[in-house]
């Protein structure tokens, strides 16, 4: 009998040892995938741990304040692409966390923000420039007035932060 | 058990293939059917042929000059013939004041510069067409003998508190009168003088007038002489017409026919022997009756209605039908009607080849086009709309042709003309059907209309226009009446054309032709008008103005200023209205818009256009979106301009194509990026110049850029 239960319990963690996943402790996210899977799961409500590959994005609306839940979002940067993201609440807004940015480089970041698969808002800052990689992360602040309703109809003409558009009449 | 029917009317725009034949490319002349020919050539010129030549800009003398803001001359005869007010400081009529004395007054104050001596005002008649005017109208009177075409409009708007501005007058009293000596009143010719001349001896006089007939004489100037003017009744047709003779030289001064024909004379050079529009479409039958056993019951505006049995009787005509169908080889009385099997599946499409073609086509488009009209005029200012008109198909007196007559359409089935060339059945072609419709429009429409007893065709060349610009409006096309000839795809007529008034020879007085002057020039608005505000809104507005103005027009050279008043947005001709630059350039393309022209620096304002910050990338530069209706490309450049050229510091070029498609809104708007920045800190103010595909300017819009003074909350002004 107790040389039958040291068999089993033998084959028995073997079993297991062939059938788990070898777990690793990691805070990757795991690689973006261009198969419309959805958004990938961001921070949780504690926040991030400073990592060097990541970039925050917070976005300071009125509009988007406790809708975390409701969009998504997309950043693109000096020709890189972020997959779809969640968004997670944040002082005055919502904030998303952007992995592989590229650093030390100067570019346009756009951020687009969806509800499911239609674009309800988009913003855009000219000359961002992410500092190198380091043990902070890289933080970067939208304004309210640079987050534009997307699409646009045409119906008005529409001004930015430091700008006002109107008819001269 | 009721089921629900939907029955759908297979409804045919092109020609039957009954037979081809062959077309040998030789020149084709058609005359007019009956008469002398000299009786068909004063024919075909029609009514209110004596419009005046050419117009000339005037100064303001002798009127309350302060609030005259344009004035007119008939060159012919020196008179004003249209004079614009301000109206926020013209002569007002208080509630109380009777409105044909001050009228009256007027007259006789101005009577120099009008040349119409208020003595000479018949009695004056009111019309008020909209809540925004009134129009007061004199006939011109000669010692008791009334002046053919001689008239005097005021125009009043209509003030918050019910009084009125003088706003506009339009004057056609052709001057002074002299009469010859010689010209007697009581020398009338006899009926068989008007008879003999005419060519038709199976005419009878029914009525006569004595009336006084300006003219041209050699020096371009207005004369005068004697006439009476005669109606003449067929026989056996029941055509009449309208002759007037002189007195003295027993010529033929006016002849027109109450039927308004779609065709009159027409020469064809070439011929095609293949030819097929092919274009069928299912259209809902409304308003039918439809006979179930011993019930009578009506098709909805959807076609649809609710039966028991499997097969009705379907007639073309309902109460609430636009027509009532008429099959001249089967019936002179009754309703087209026939017998439909309803189909399983509460669908039932009828289809051309089981019936009779032409009354279904005919019953369709007259439907059509009064749904088209309705949507810009209600029953109250057209009863048109509601009380239907009787369709005549498969008439057989006459081919190639159809024609309005007081309250019937009528088409010719096929058959071969005098030359041996056979025509379609005219009821086959909607074209035609949506002319002839615009006949009963034109007739139903302005200061003298059917409701108040008279003919409203007073202008024949107006009328044709009037058909075919309908007609051209609805199908969004230029070129009409393709395929009268059986198996020719070659139009009858075109409304893109450079047609100019007065017409050019004999052969373009002819109504159809001299109609094509103020078609060209409603065709070019319609350009002009899509070209800036896109195809739908374009086509909109300018069917609006088309629509709305023949509710104050009577000629074609009054068209030009009726439609001004109609886009006008203020109800004062002192300011210009939103689209006058597109409407002036398109009627002076024919000259008619008096003397008005639109230069190069006339440009109406793009409403459409509107402007976002895409990006502000620092230091005063951003990057812009541009959306409009209807310009092809936008240009920019710094400043309030008018000229944007290549060349010009800081132009900027914007093409419709925006590389980020997920942000704009797609739909019947456009948009526009530009490649470079617009540098706002130099430039505060920015003019945007919409072209159209020719790259011709058709709007503007200047936009200016202001700083956000966040700290303040106020804003602040970059200086430029």
């Amino acid at each position: 009998m107790r040389r039958l239960s040291l068999t089993v319990l033998t084959l028995t963690l073997a079993a297991t040892a062939l059938a788990c996943e070898r777990y690793k402790p990691s805070y990757q996210v795991p690689k973006s995938s261009n198969q419309g899977s959805g958004p990938v799961p961001g921070p949780g409500p504690g926040g991030l741990p400073a990592n060097d590959s990541n970039t925050e994005i917070l976005l300071s609306s009125s509009k988007l304040l406790g809708q975390e839940t409701k969009y998504s979002a997309v950043a693109k940067f000096a020709g890189v692409t972020s997959a779809k993201l969640n968004l997670a609440k944040a002082d005055g807004g919502v904030k998303l966390i952007v992995t592989g940015l590229p650093s030390s480089k100067s570019d346009l970041l756009v951020v687009e923000i969806y509800e499911g698969d239609k674009i309800r808002f988009v913003a855009k800052k000219a000359k961002l420039e992410l500092a190198a990689a380091s043990a902070k992360a890289n933080s970067v602040k939208v304004e309210e007035c640079l987050i534009l309703t997307a699409p646009w109809d045409g119906a008005k003409s529409e001004g930015s932060c430091n700008w006002d558009v109107e008819e001269a009449k | 058990m009721n089921t629900k029917n939907q029955i759908v009317a297979a409804t045919l725009f092109s020609l039957l293939l009954a037979c081809s034949e062959g077309n040998t490319g030789r020149v084709k002349s058609y005359q007019a059917g009956k008469g002398s020919d000299g009786f068909k050539s004063v024919l075909a010129q029609g009514s209110g042929r004596m419009r005046p030549q050419a117009f000339k800009a005037g100064t303001a003398l002798g009127f309350n000059s302060g609030a005259i803001v344009a004035t007119t001359l008939d060159d012919a005869s020196g008179a004003w013939a249209r004079v614009l007010f301000d109206t926020r400081i013209s002569d007002r009529v208080t509630a109380e004041q009777d409105v044909n004395v001050f009228g009256r007054d007027l007259l006789a104050k101005y009577e120099g510069d009008l040349k119409f001596p208020a003595s000479e005002a018949g009695d004056g008649s009111i019309y008020s067409p909209s809540p925004d005017f009134k129009i007061l109208s004199f006939q011109r009177v000669y010692q008791g003998v009334p002046v053919k075409g001689a008239f005097l409009r005021i125009f009043f708007a209509v003030q918050n508190d019910h009084s009125l501005r003088l706003s506009e007058i339009l004057n056609n009293s052709y001057g002074p009168i002299k009469l010859s000596p010689v010209n007697d009143p009581s020398s009338a010719p006899g009926d068989g003088d008007v008879i003999a001349a005419t060519g038709i001896s199976s005419l009878l006089v029914s009525s006569k007038r004595i009336v006084i007939q300006p003219r041209f004489n050699e020096s371009g100037r207005y004369e005068f002489s004697y006439a009476s003017e005669f109606k003449l009744k067929g026989e056996n047709d029941g055509e009449t017409f309208t002759v007037t003779m002189d007195h003295e030289t027993h010529e033929l001064r006016e002849a027109y026919s109450s039927r308004m024909n779609e065709q009159q004379s027409i020469t064809a050079e070439t011929f095609q022997r293949s030819y097929v529009l092919n274009d069928q479409v299912a259209k809902p039958l409304p308003f039918a009756n439809v006979i179930d056993g011993m019930t009578k019951l009506t098709t909805d505006a959807k076609g649809l209605v609710e039966v028991a049995g499997k097969q009705v009787t379907i007639q073309l005509t309902s109460d609430k039908s636009a027509s009532s169908v008429v099959d001249l080889s089967v019936s002179s009385t009754e309703a087209a009607n026939f017998t439909a099997m309803l189909g399983a599946g509460g669908k039932t499409n009828i289809k051309l080849s089981t019936v009779n073609p032409a009354a279904i086509n005919v019953f369709v488009a007259v439907q059509t086009v009064v749904d088209f009209v309705g949507k810009y005029l209600t029953p109250t200012e057209l009863p048109l709309l509601t009380s239907g008109i009787v369709a005549v198909v498969n008439r057989k007196e006459d081919v190639c042709n159809a024609f309005y007559d007081n309250d019937s359409l009528n088409f010719f089935a096929q058959g071969k003309d005098p030359s041996g060339a056979t025509c379609a059945n005219t009821g086959l072609i909607s074209d035609v059907v949506y002319h002839e419709w615009g006949h009963a429009l034109d007739d139903s429409l302005g200061p003298n209309n059917r409701s108040n007893g008279v003919s409203g065709i007073t202008d024949g060349a107006y009328s044709e226009g009037i058909g075919d610009i309908l007609s051209s409006f609805l199908v969004r096309a230029p070129n009409l009446g393709t395929g009268l000839y059986l198996n020719d795809k070659k139009e009858l007529r075109n409304l893109q054309n450079t047609r100019k008034h007065p017409p050019a020879n004999a052969q373009e007085t002819e109504i159809h032709q001299a109609g094509m002057i103020v078609g060209g020039a409603f065709w070019d608005m319609f350009s002009n008008l899509t070209s800036l505000y896109g195809t739908e809104k374009g086509a909109d507005l300018a069917t609006k103005l088309f629509l709305k103005h023949l509710q104050i027009s009577e000629r074609y050279l009054d068209a030009y200023a009726a439609v001004l008043r109609v886009d006008d947005d203020d109800n004062n001709p002192a300011t210009p209205s939103p689209n006058y630059c597109n409407i002036t350039r398109a009627f002076a393309a024919h000259n008619i818009s008096g003397s008005e022209q639109a230069g190069d620096d006339c440009i109406d304002k793009d409403g459409s256009l509107n402007v976002r910050v895409d990006l502000d990338e620092g230091d005063g530069k951003l990057s812009l979106l541009v959306s409009a209706l209807g310009a092809t490309k936008i240009i920019a450049c710094p400043g309030q301009v008018k000229i944007c050229k290549p060349e010009t510091a800081g132009y900027l070029e914007l093409a419709a194509q925006v590389a980020d498609d997920a942000l704009i809104l797609k739909g019947e708007r456009k948009y526009y990026a530009a490649k470079g920045s617009f540098d706002v800190k130099s430039n505060a103010l920015y003019t945007f110049l919409s072209l159209d595909s020719k790259s011709a300017v058709v709007g503007l819009k200047n936009m200016k850029f202001k700083i956000r003074d966040h700290a303040a909350s106020s804003l602040k002004s970059v200086k430029p």
